[in-house]
């Protein structure tokens, strides 16, 4: 099926707006100064599978980004490489378990980062799975993401460790079952 | 001691105990990835 054009006050058919793939879910724009942005609301059974984009204008300090699903407090791995820009080869990751997932590398103070994550069965009763490609002003990173618990979860909050954040958007998009 | 910032869609606002016992437990074992462009 073609992809559907409208007009000003055209009807909208279900056919052509039950082909809409994906469909923006939720947007917060983080303000000032902030350590931790819990985003609610964002996963439900609308949807199986979810992509977020994220944009972080500036932070005061280098820590990594983490991206913590709200209801598990454990067993995050993420598996992958990062990079520096121009040169260098691939520093490769795979640590323990951790409490949180790891989705950023080589940041600095007062750089942005930006990240594309796609996550499977976060609403389901089931472990979670994804991936995350990130970039900063001193490199980027790519990582395969696992919460090991059986647990449904709504929604998920981005946080740093010691620092804070200030500017940029957090969109949700549910890709159509 | 002032806690850190939490925001929860437009409303930003210092962490109130539970929340920032939720936001030690998930950086308690953060790293820092990466060699930084000081």
């Amino acid at each position: 099926m073609t992809f559907p054009s409208f007009a000003a006050g055209e009807v909208l058919t279900a056919t052509d707006m039950n082909a809409v793939g994906l469909w923006l879910v939720k947007t917060v724009t983080i303000g000032t100064g902030v350590s931790s942005v819990p985003v609610t609301g964002a996963f439900s059974s609308n949807y199986e599978n979810y992509r977020i984009i994220m944009t972080n204008n500036s932070s005061s300090g280098s820590a990594s980004h983490l991206l913590t699903l709200n209801n598990s407090s454990t067993l995050y791995y993420v598996s992958g490489h990062f990079f520096s820009w121009g040169g260098g080869g691939a520093t490769a990751y795979s640590p323990s378990a951790q409490s949180s997932f790891v989705i950023s590398a080589n940041n600095s103070a007062g750089n942005p980062a930006e990240f594309v994550i796609d996550l499977i069965n976060p609403f389901a009763t089931a472990r979670t799975v994804g991936s995350v490609m990130s970039t900063s002003a001193n490199g980027s990173s790519i990582f395969q993401m696992l919460n090991a618990n059986s647990v449904s979860h709504t929604g998920f909050t981005l946080s740093k460790a010691g620092d804070t954040m200030t500017g940029g958007t957090i969109r949700v998009y549910g890709y159509r079952n | 001691m002032s806690k850190p910032l939490i925001q929860i869609d437009d409303e930003i606002r210092e962490m109130t105990d539970e929340e920032h016992a939720v936001y030690l437990e998930q950086i308690k074992d953060a790293p820092t990835i990466g060699t930084p462009d000081e």
